[in-house]
């Protein structure tokens, strides 16, 4: 064949097709696809990593079904897929060309795109520990038979036993250890997770759990770190300090924790030790109420910051109510942070 | 909130100050191992062992170099080990449908019975990082785009301090000779059993010990804070020493008036034998069993509840017969009486100690005393750093 007769991209751009994959959950993306190109590599290079395993027509992991449109099998190649599931419109996506626009379903939800799809499961309390009149933690233990993988700043719904009442925790315990997860409690005057955790918990309950969920997510990076958070939100990000000590050569974290008075600080001795075994950890601890302990700061986590806390290429994770989140951004816009470098997740008590 | 439904364990405080190191069940991931002695395989030949829950299979190729990759062959997961099969210079097949993978790469080169198959080159088996010296085969595990660090840093120092220095382990001079075993037990309590200087009573009338009428005392006791010394080179090792060699910082237990049938025996002191712990999980014995040798010990984690036991004797390579007379003492002497009669009663201490441990908590219920400080200072150590962490690779254990 000489080169002449090969087809010229066309300019225009008229070879490229718009394929549109609908998902079980009624979503549905759209990928754009050139001439020649197998529908799952086109996918992949715009970041969908459909469902997929062998890419040469063996598994028939990426099986979908063509609903509208013209989508072929590529010519001579022998796949595992019978000429009677093709006749049906039955198509492996890494085997697949579109010539024209086409729409496929995927039989499948486009959860399955995330890196832990969330789940629900039973898991068994292991240990509650009472750290301060307000919080208390409690460690889960998930099945053996499944792993809950997640990734740090991620959290967890927990529907409250005898109830149908589900509340939203941050995962503590970090991402290596998903048989094991460890949540922080508010323990309010009055509320139904509360009442339960202050009356009836007990080692050895067994709760309803959905997850990970959450986009609160730490993406791992050399860059500084700073780490601020109210309260119950120190839980996401010991998880995410304990994924960052683990990058060699490991980041500078800088933890501003803040509560409202002594009776509600916890996890001093837990942030001593953390600073002890991550050598670039700096922790400072604020209390808005007057205080005995030494070392911690008059003030909220917020108004204890100076814009030497945030180093040229720092990154902020930010989590506690709304009213500390707020001024936590508005801080950070002030010490010139991009947007995107400001990661936050707030919470309300219930 | 009742205080009483709320069972915490009396060591839970203290346990978060090494939580990392409490969190390791399957081992620190992201370190140099010891895989097998070297004469375990041959050229073309296969043996499998598994670290951390990774099984991997240790080959030879024609040219005489190691290779590691993954002993679950990537079509139905058999292990490649079972039934060892190299056709073709560096690579491997396997024996069930003849998967055959480049050891190098890991690369599906062929499919011994379908020659023309659409997976060959389109799909590969993990490998894993390999070096070979001091008569071991050693293996890099843990993730797989995680850069490779030099293997000095998951080695015991050398030793410089010392006239009658004994070999460090990348000394092309050394010679070894050692044994290994699987055994039940997690690699942590193995470590803490070895550095441990408050054990002694175990090995009271152990042979070696009456034999050379060695000195042994009931106890040492620590008479400073850093008795035991922290060992942090920068881009070295990480590790912990018990300095028995300075006298300030170590007093010898000889009696306890309240147990007047037990005193302190034995004439001979020979050079102090100087015990270290180095992440991820080596012991450095000096001047045991006796002066100028050494043993080295290493508790590879194979799952949450067994290691693979390696003890190997380390002495200078001198001549034939030098190496010979060496050959004669290991057999003869520091294996039947060291590696087996005197660590056999560590093996029993540490399987002694599993149950408890792996049933009832015990990182958080241990009842810890004085003479547990280096094991503490230890935990401490590791945990700043041990690397990642090894995972159970299994779906459903129950």
């Amino acid at each position: 064949m000489s080169s002449s007769m090969t087809t010229m991209e066309d300019p225009s751009g008229s070879s490229i097709r718009r394929v549109v994959l609908h998902f079980s959950d009624g979503e549905s993306r759209t990928i754009e696809v050139a001439e020649g190109q197998e529908i799952l590599a086109a996918a992949k290079a715009r970041g969908v990593n459909l469902a997929s395993q062998c890419t040469v027509g063996t598994c028939a992991t990426c099986i979908s079904q063509l609903l509208v449109g013209d989508a072929q099998p590529k010519p001579d190649v022998v796949t595992v897929l019978t000429s009677e599931e093709a006749s049906r419109g039955q198509r492996l996506l890494c085997q697949t060309l579109a010539h024209s626009d086409a729409e496929f379903d995927m039989g499948y939800p486009s959860s399955l795109l995330l890196a832990n799809p969330p789940v629900f499961f039973n898991a068994k309390i292991g240990r509650i520990t009472r750290l301060a009149e307000s919080v208390a933690e409690i460690e889960v233990k998930v099945p053996k038979t499944m792993r809950l993988k997640f990734t740090a700043g991620q959290y967890c719904r927990i529907r409250v036993p005898g109830t149908d009442d589900w509340r939203s925790y941050s995962m503590a315990s970090g991402e290596h250890e998903p048989n094991k997860l460890t949540f922080l409690i508010r323990i309010l005057p009055k509320g139904t997770m509360s009442d339960y955790l202050r009356d009836r918990a007990k080692a050895g309950d067994v709760l309803e759990m959905e997850g990970p969920l959450g986009s609160f997510v730490l993406e791992p990076t050399q860059r500084p770190h700073l780490l601020v958070a109210g309260g119950t939100g120190l839980a996401p990000m010991l998880s995410m300090i304990d994924r960052l000590r683990l990058l060699r050569p490991a980041p500078p974290i800088q933890l501003v924790f803040g509560c409202v008075k002594e009776a509600d600080l916890f996890h001093l001795d837990e942030l001593r030790a953390r600073a002890s075994f991550t050598p670039t950890l700096q922790v400072r601890i604020s209390l808005e109420q007057d205080s005995t302990i030494p070392g911690v700061l008059k003030g909220n986590p917020v108004t204890v910051l100076s814009r030497t806390d945030a180093p040229e290429g720092t990154i902020a994770y930010l989590c506690g109510p709304p009213g500390m989140i707020a001024a936590a951004e508005q801080a950070m816009a002030g010490f010139g942070l991009s947007l995107s470098d400001v990661r936050s997740e707030q919470f309300l008590p219930s | 909130m009742s205080q009483n439904v709320y069972e915490v364990g009396k060591a839970s405080q203290l346990s978060r100050q090494y939580g990392p190191y409490v969190q390791a069940d399957w081992g620190y991931a992201n370190h140099w191992y010891p895989g097998v002695f070297s004469d375990e395989v041959a050229e073309r030949g296969v043996v499998g062992i598994t670290i951390g829950g990774h099984d991997i299979a240790i080959s030879r190729d024609q040219n005489g170099k190691a290779w590691a990759l993954s002993d679950r062959c990537i079509h139905k997961g058999v292990k490649l080990s079972l039934k060892p099969m190299c056709f073709a210079d560096g690579t491997i097949t396997c024996w069930y449908h003849g998967y055959t993978y480049n050891l190098e790469s890991g690369n599906l080169d062929t499919i011994v019975g379908s020659p023309d198959d659409k997976l060959i080159d389109n799909a590969r088996t993990r490998t894993y990082p390999t070096e070979e010296f001091a008569g071991i085969i050693w293996v890099f595990v843990g993730d797989e785009d995680y850069p490779t660090p030099p293997i000095s840093t998951d080695l015991p120092i050398k030793v410089t301090d010392k006239p009658n220095a004994i070999p460090h382990l990348q000394d092309p001079r050394i010679i070894t000779r050692g044994i290994r075993r699987k055994l039940y037990g997690n690699w942590r309590l193995a470590v803490e059993n070895g550095l441990d200087p408050g054990h002694l009573l175990v090995h009271w009338d152990n042979q070696i010990i009456v034999a050379l009428d060695r000195a042994m005392p009931l106890g040492m006791k620590a008479l400073k804070e850093d008795a035991t010394e922290l060992l942090d080179f920068e881009d070295g090792p990480k590790g912990v020493m018990n300095r028995y060699d300075l006298p300030d910082n170590y007093a010898p237990v000889f009696e306890n008036p309240k147990v007047p049938d037990i005193k302190a025996r034995g004439k001979w002191m020979p050079e102090i034998f100087r015990v270290s712990a180095w992440v991820p999980a080596t012991l450095m014995v000096e001047n045991w069993p006796i002066p100028d040798y050494a043993q080295y010990e290493f508790y590879v984690p194979i799952d949450d509840h067994n290691h693979m036991y390696f003890e190997v004797i380390a002495y200078w390579g001198g001549t034939p017969d030098q190496d010979k007379e060496f050959d004669m003492k290991y057999e003869h002497f520091f294996k039947p009486l060291g590696l087996l009669d005197f660590n056999n009663n560590d093996i029993m201490a540490r399987e002694a100690t599993e149950e408890f441990y792996e049933k009832r908590d015990g990182w958080n219920n241990e009842q810890l005393s004085d003479l547990d400080f280096s094991v503490v200072a230890w935990r401490k150590h590791a945990s700043k750093y041990g690397r990642g962490f090894f995972e159970s690779p299994d779906f459903d254990e129950e």
